[in-house]
């Protein structure tokens, strides 16, 4: 009521506007019907009031003006009736007391309306053939002017008055109507900041439950999401716990060494630690950056950026004596060449890491009908099919490989592909071994 | 003291075995909770450090396996697990004591030295028999209250011994809770450092069963 912006407050204005116009149309045609009646019925009045007066009059008399004798006014209209007999020679032979001396109409026959000094009348008018008079009926405007304007009076009063109940009344039921949504409202104030539990359906009218519905479905995607980084945060912490331990308890060793050799190498390891944990911390941004939202997209060649991405494996695959390839034909794709070495570096890295020494990795790209391809292969011990599914996890790291990934790696991957809306397939390299990674994008560049 | 110590991190367990090593331990270090249970059932270990999340067999199902199968042996709990949670779940499978990565070498190893000394029952970390005094911190060991020299070997030899005084101990299970895996032992290396104890202690502190194996009498002679 308070804001105009509020439902109850439109509500009730709605309904009292058209409670307020109906009304008047039905008052209006109302009046206006009985107006109409009412006319007819006094002219019908003034007509059997002309014929009943032509009745007595059986005696012509030719001269001398006769002068009735009235009884007094039996109803307060009475007095606004008058009546004039005249004879054929136009002499006044009768009239009634309050009739003027002048003819009230100059038609012989009907209705009219004139005015007659200061009055105005509505006259019958009727010839008597047989007495061969003329009588006329009056009857002063006023009187029905009134009764009109009395029976407007009953038709709006009550308007006017049952407006206010109506409206005290109409208030109650809109607040009442609408309670469920100030109950949905004082639920919503009353959570707390955390809380992600679902509203309750029970009691909500219709039109609530799909706001209802949509806000539990917001909040069930909002605890999901919640839950999600919650598990990765747990994850990350762990993941970078024991790194951190291994470099503290390689320096304790180094604090507590006997010998030169002895320091030298767990120094070594202390900084073999940092390299690690400085390349998990790197993927972990890197992810970061990907969930952050999407990339701005340009037209590019996988061949090319496959290319960038061998030149920065050389060193790490020269030092375990692996073999790069790269059968790069032109492969282009709508994407953003950043991410996508990201992407080629990540799944080149794997293999090398993966790989045992004097292996070849193989890196494929081409165009197929439905878009550009790119592959990479290894000759290293592939992953069973049962993990394939899983190694996309966020630090998931296949039992028994012996390495020390970030065990993001993959994640990431899969999210660069996932970004470009590119089909991403795990399987077997050529002769059923190693893994081949292949990522199939729509469309091309 | 010999050391079962279960990690799966290269960098993590290379570390955590040289600096065990360095404290006074006998470190012997496996990467899956597998091997851990297979080399649990073979031999005999003065404790164990354990991580949770290992492959083939997480550490809290090897903790379960192992104290349903009534083994005594002292377990820590060494994760980066850090949640309360865990920590219960952690106990109350079994462990003796619990510590998040990353931790210090020292109290690790500090730990490690109260769980054996409550399992053996001990109350005071200094080892006291007849007029034989046994620091294991310190590593010193004090006799008719002179301080005495031992090479490493011999000291642990000694406390092993120490440790269950009354008890007679085989050469076999001597060298195994002396020697690590992959350490080459001479077939008379413990005889040897008998004799050497018994030079510089006293002759009779060591008592030989002659086919059975060697006892450090609750009240030496």
């Amino acid at each position: 009521m308070k804001r105009p912006g509020s439902l109850r407050a439109r509500l009730l204005l709605a309904t009292l506007a058209v409670t307020l116009v109906s009304w008047t149309v039905v008052a209006v045609t109302g009046y206006l019907d009985t107006k109409k009646e009412l006319d007819a019925l006094l002219d019908a009045h003034l007509a059997q009031s002309a014929s009943l007066l032509m009745g007595q009059l059986e005696v012509e008399e030719e001269d001398g003006e006769i002068e009735l004798e009235h009884a007094p006014p039996a109803h307060r209209y009475e007095r606004h009736l008058v009546y004039q007999v005249w004879d054929r020679n136009g002499r006044l032979r009768l009239r009634s007391a309050a009739a003027p001396g002048v003819r009230l109409a100059s038609v012989q026959q009907g209705f009219s309306e004139a005015p007659v000094g200061t009055e105005h009348y509505r006259v019958y008018s009727a010839w008597n053939p047989q007495a061969r008079v003329l009588v006329q009926v009056g009857e002063r405007l006023n009187s029905r002017w009134m009764v009109r304007d009395e029976i407007l009076e009953h038709l709006l009063i009550p308007l006017a008055s049952a407006l206010p109940v109506l409206a005290a009344l109409l208030i109650l039921a809109i607040r009442r109507a609408l309670r469920p949504l100030n109950t949905l409202a004082l639920a919503v104030a009353k959570r707390q900041p955390d809380s992600l539990e679902p509203l309750p359906f029970a009691g909500a009218p219709q039109e609530v439950l799909p706001l209802v519905d949509q806000l539990n479905g917001l909040f069930r995607r909002m605890r999901l999401s919640l839950d999600n980084e919650r598990r990765f945060t747990a994850d990350a912490s762990h993941e970078l716990r024991t790194p951190i331990a291994a470099i503290r308890a390689q320096a304790q060793v180094a604090q507590g060494a006997a010998d030169g050799t002895e320091r030298r190498t767990a120094l070594e390891r202390v900084i073999a630690g940092c390299d690690r944990i400085s390349h998990l911390t790197g993927q972990l941004l890197t992810l970061a950056r990907l969930d952050a939202g999407t990339a701005a997209a340009q037209p590019c060649d996988l061949a090319e950026v496959a290319r960038e991405a061998l030149t920065e494996a050389a060193e790490p695959a020269h030092r375990k004596s692996i073999e790069l390839q790269l059968d790069g034909a032109a492969a282009r794709v709508q994407g953003n060449p950043e991410l996508l070495r990201v992407l080629l570096r990540n799944l080149v890295d794997n293999a090398i890491r993966y790989s045992p020494p004097r292996t070849v990795v193989a890196l494929t790209t081409g165009m197929a009908q439905d878009g550009a391809w790119l592959e990479v292969a290894d000759q290293g011990p592939g992953i069973p099919p049962s993990q394939r599914q899983r190694v996309l996890d966020r630090f998931y790291r296949v039992v028994g490989s012996g390495e020390a990934g970030s065990g993001l790696g993959l994640s990431i991957v899969s999210r660069i592909a996932e970004l470009h809306a590119a089909v991403l397939e795990l399987g077997e390299a050529a002769e059923g071994r190693g893994l081949a990674v292949r990522l199939r994008f729509r469309g091309s560049g | 003291m010999r050391i079962l110590l279960v990690e799966d991190d290269d960098l993590l367990g290379d570390g955590l075995r040289a600096g065990l090593g360095q404290a006074g331990f006998t470190v012997d270090w496996l990467r899956d909770g597998r091997s851990a249970q297979l080399a649990l059932e073979a031999e005999s270990f003065a404790a164990v450090v354990l991580d949770l999340g290992l492959p083939r067999l997480s550490g809290i199902d090897l903790l379960q396996q192992l104290r349903r199968g009534k083994d005594p042996v002292p377990v820590l709990i060494l994760t980066a697990r850090d949640a309360v949670a865990d920590r219960i779940a952690g106990l109350d499978a079994g462990a003796d004591d619990y510590l998040v990565k990353p931790c210090d070498l020292g109290e690790l190893a500090a730990r490690l030295r109260a769980l054996v000394r409550r399992s053996a029952g001990q109350t005071s970390p200094v080892l006291e028999i007849g007029p034989l005094q046994i620091d294991p911190l310190g590593r010193a060991v004090t006799f008719r209250g002179m301080p005495v020299e031992l090479a490493a070997r011999e000291f642990d030899l000694l406390h092993e011994l120490a440790r269950e005084p009354g008890r007679v101990l085989s050469k076999d299970q001597l060298a195994q809770r002396l020697y690590a895996w992959g350490n080459e032992i001479e077939s008379n290396a413990i005889e040897v450092h008998i004799h050497h104890l018994r030079r510089k202690l006293a002759p009779e502190l060591i008592v030989t069963l002659r086919g059975v194996g060697y006892m450090l009498p609750k009240q030496p002679a």
